[in-house]
């Protein structure tokens, strides 16, 4: 009997949010058909690379179960040393790559390094993860400084396309983002549905230590993902970096946006990610239009409402 | 617990006569170093220890690693502040209500927190703990915004008595009381039938619910009571620096009790002060060793972590092992 | 009449896990002080039926009552209370504590309000009394002040049931209690078992024949989340349906 009350109240709940804020948004487009269409727009590009960001961060939580509060870390390193990179060659798809492989090749060190000596162990692992995390930024704060940096977009995409017919100029590279995160994501998809690598991850998130007993090379699988990951992280920063900033804070503000990503979405898949990242970067676009002072506010209520509901994720199954 | 089988060594340092060498050691600290260290180390140390044992007490006992100690000790900081300063309150009332909305907080967040465990147990209390930095930003009424309260009073003098609690000395003796008292409730809360179920659900939730406890309710109870240590905490803190700010609830100041209660020993109390101690030395003298000190305490926590988890104490306890026969399979 | 209310009545009941159905439909009356016994191989639903007994889910169909109570949807916690006790397959004992302590807690489980008004004034003389008390019916109390982690598996199984038997329980749910145990070990426990108060109806879950047949007046045969066959121990062993299961089963147990 109380289960089944507690189900419907859980249902009824949602209902009515959706309710509020279906009826909000209506309510907000007609008003300002043009602000709401930005705001929609810039939240959609923001979507996407919290997408891409948060898509590592869930890659390593769900299979290996490590929280990695390094995350933001791997996405400033990466920024950072694309924009070294980018002012050395003046070459912004390969201080893109530069970011990934720099990111990716710290965190893989660290895994190899710090994190295998207490693997199985969730909190010593989050813990050691902390602590990578605020020599991360220190160490980008003692060689790069506290100013903002920016990394340099090539021309071709720096300027602002025509949108509609309201002549609505539109950032040219947020929509590049855009088309950046649909890419990641479909080969993510790619990846976990159709290669060997991708069924053992699968495989893995659902049961970790079956992986072992069905002959899977764990350690490798591990340190792949791991590598993976960072590479993401940094890959992001790097495209971030461009449209965004580069400074000390950026860090654990990507980590806290992929947190709230991955809460909401359900924490152990790509899927989940994405809508996730849609959720998120929609809400803060939003909250930043029509209510700045709560936007931070209403983006941590809802990871901690969404927590309250169902403490793993939306589509994160019950464990 | 019987003597026999151990090292003169090992006899004589059971806990009790450990505990009251510490005391008389710490009560006569201030004829021996210097007031820089007496106020700026060791009395810091205990009452920040305060604060990191609340910490110990939910890892150790409640199996709750939680990140919201520093943002409970600030929320009772803030509650004195803003009572003593702008609304003119007295200090004893101001103190009670502090410490009161200090615990409040701690059983909201740990309603709200109490059915997570592990890994999604950290997020949300890290989550809770960065919503409320936000939120001291937005209340600027109540927390002076960005530039937090200043200009908050300690207490003075004990009624009549000549005991003046402000002065350096006394300040000291008052942090040493309080610390040694929390101490002492927090181990005797353990070693009670409450703490005997603590520790159940730490080992074995499930097996509570079947048993016929109510896991959330003694998951929050167990919150609460490390709540009110934060809380107390969070006062000396204020007292100690004069003022309080979003700044002092930041993650550095959440990771710096982490920190403590990794070094000296997540899975008991004693560490926690121990923890403090190594911590506060580090913040005092890093300087002199590196410009870096957030590195420094990054590295000394990854080190903890992987080569110590058990921390100091687990490395004293380990040792007062030895000879004893063997209780572990 | 209190003698005619049934400990347990379980009424079609079903459970379905998405697409596996665990429970296809089980009609079970177990009268107040019968000893039954639950026997079949692996995968049957024996341990589901448990959980569907103890509250850990809810019955996708059907009903379940305790001593007359509809419990159909009653959570874990209130069952506990309802009188019911239970041991598990794999043993779920808090590691870090004393056998003393485990068993203390067991007691205090069924006892809530003394629990809470005792709970930190600490000292309660008589659960602490009765944990050494049940450490001492299980043949633990030269072990009571050992961590859990430190003990045997056979003294585990022996812990195990004498948590069950903590909350003076009306109904005891065992769950392969004699997995894993010596013969010396077997032997003890079904004394124990068979010593233990009349009024107390016990479910078991077995695969070690002897002890099933030993401790129970009443066996019933699991095959495919249904019970195919029920009676005494005589005629079970008569009968030619369960020869079929187990011969095919044979060497899995």
């Amino acid at each position: 009997m109380m289960r089944l009350r507690q189900a419907a109240n859980k249902r009824t709940l949602v209902a009515v949010v959706l309710l509020v804020v279906v009826g909000g948004a209506i309510l907000l487009m007609t008003q300002d058909p043009t602000t709401f269409l930005l705001a929609g727009i810039h939240g959609l590009t923001f979507a996407a690379l919290l997408f891409v960001v948060a898509s590592g961060f869930t890659l390593v939580f769900g299979l290996m179960g490590i929280t990695n509060l390094a995350h933001g870390g791997f996405y400033l390193l990466g920024g950072y040393v694309g924009y070294s990179i980018a002012a050395m060659t003046g070459n912004w798809p390969i201080a893109l790559a530069a970011g990934a492989v720099g990111a990716g090749v710290v965190g893989l060190l660290a895994q190899q390094l710090l994190l295998r000596p207490v693997q199985g162990d969730e909190m010593r692992e989050a813990l050691v993860t902390v602590g990578l995390s605020i020599v991360i930024a220190d160490q980008l704060l003692a060689f790069y400084g506290g100013y903002p940096d920016n990394v340099p977009l090539p021309s071709i995409v720096s300027g602002a396309l025509e949108l509609g017919s309201r002549s609505m100029r539109y950032p040219t590279f947020r929509l590049a983002v855009l088309g950046i995160g649909i890419i990641v994501g479909f080969v993510l998809l790619v990846i976990l549905r159709r290669t060997r690598l991708g069924m053992a991850i699968r495989a893995g998130v659902d049961d970790r230590e079956m992986l072992g007993a069905i002959g899977v090379n764990v350690r490798m699988v591990f340190a792949v993902v791991f590598l993976l990951g960072s590479s993401l992280a940094g890959f992001s920063g790097v495209i971030g970096g461009s449209f965004l900033s580069l400074a000390p804070g950026e860090d654990s503000r990507m980590l806290l946006y992929s947190l709230v990503v991955v809460v909401v979405g359900g924490m152990r898949s790509v899927t989940g990610a994405a809508l996730g990242a849609l959720l998120v970067g929609l809400t803060a676009e939003y909250a930043a239009v029509y209510a700045p002072t709560y936007a931070a506010l209403i983006t941590f209520g809802m990871m901690v409402v969404v927590l309250i509901i169902r403490p793993s994720g939306l589509l994160g199954s019950e464990r | 617990m019987s003597l026999k089988g151990k090292s003169f060594l090992q006899r004589t340092f059971q806990p009790w006569t450990i505990g009251c060498l510490v005391v008389a050691l710490l009560c006569s600290a201030p004829a021996i170093v210097s007031p820089f260290v007496m106020t700026e180390i060791i009395g810091q140390a205990l009452w920040f220890g305060i604060i990191v044992s609340s910490f110990a007490f939910l890892s150790a006992y409640c199996g709750m690693m939680s990140l919201l100690q520093t943002t409970i000790a600030g929320i009772s900081g803030y509650t004195f502040g803003c009572l003593a300063t702008a609304m003119g309150w007295g200090i004893l009332p101001a103190v009670c209500i502090a410490v009161l909305i200090g615990t409040i907080s701690g059983i909201v967040f740990g309603t709200v927190a109490r059915r997570s465990y592990g890994s999604y147990f950290f997020m949300i209390t890290l989550a809770l703990a960065i919503l409320v930095y936000y939120f001291t930003f937005q209340v600027q009424g109540l927390t002076g915004g960005h530039a937090g309260l200043n200009g908050i009073p300690r207490p003075g003098r004990l009624g009549s008595t000549p005991l003046d609690l402000g002065s350096s000395f006394g300040f000291y003796y008052f942090s040493l009381l309080v610390a040694v008292i929390s101490y002492i409730a927090l181990t005797y809360i353990g070693r009670s039938p409450l703490g005997t179920a603590l520790r159940g659900v730490r080992d074995n939730a499930e097996r509570m619910e079947s048993l016929g406890f109510n896991v959330s309710v003694l998951r929050v109870a167990g919150f609460a009571i490390a709540a009110i240590f934060a809380s107390i905490g969070g006062l000396f803190s204020v007292w100690y620096n004069g003022a309080v700010s979003p700044e002092s609830i930041n993650f550095a100041e959440i990771i710096d009790v982490v920190v403590a209660a990794v070094i000296g020993g997540m899975y008991n109390l004693e560490g926690a002060w121990v923890g403090a101690l190594v911590v506060t030395v580090l913040a005092n003298y890093a300087s002199e060793v590196t410009g870096r000190f957030n590195t420094l305490i990054g590295i000394v926590l990854i080190a903890a972590v992987i080569l110590f988890p058990d921390g100091v104490a687990g490395v004293v306890a380990r040792w007062r092992q030895r000879g004893r026969p063997e209780e572990h399979g | 009449m209190q003698e005619l209310i049934p400990a347990v009545r379980l009424l079609g009941v079903e459970r379905r896990f998405g697409g596996v159905v665990a429970i296809a439909g089980v009609d079970l009356v177990v009268q107040q002080g019968e000893r039954h016994a639950i026997i079949g191989p692996n995968g049957a639903g024996k341990t589901t039926l448990f959980n569907l007994l103890s509250g850990k889910f809810p019955v996708t169909k059907g009903r379940i009552e305790l001593f007359g109570r509809d419990v159909t949807g009653a959570a874990l916690r209130l069952r506990a209370r309802e009188g019911v006790g239970r041991t598990y397959q794999e043993s779920r004992l808090f590691e870090g504590l004393t056998v003393v302590e485990n068993l203390f807690l067991a007691t205090l489980g069924a006892a809530q309000r003394r629990f809470y008004m005792r709970s930190i004034t600490g000292g309660d003389v008589e659960s602490t009394a009765r944990a050494h008390e049940l450490a001492e019916m299980v043949g633990l109390e030269g072990r009571s002040g050992t961590k859990v982690g430190a003990l045997s598996h056979g003294e585990r199984r022996q812990l195990e049931v004498g948590m069950a038997l903590a909350c003076h329980p009306r109904l005891v749910l065992l769950d392969e209690p004699a997995a894993g145990l010596s013969q010396a070990e077997r032997q003890s426990l079904t004394r124990l078992l068979k010593g233990l108060d009349s009024a107390i109806t016990m479910m078991v879950i077995e695969h070690d024949m002897d002890v099933a047949m030993q401790v129970a007046d009443r066996i019933n045969v699991m095959h495919e989340g249904r019970i195919v066959a029920q009676g005494s121990p005589k005629e079970i062993e008569a009968d030619a349906v369960v020869h079929e299961i187990y011969l095919g089963h044979r060497g899995q147990t």
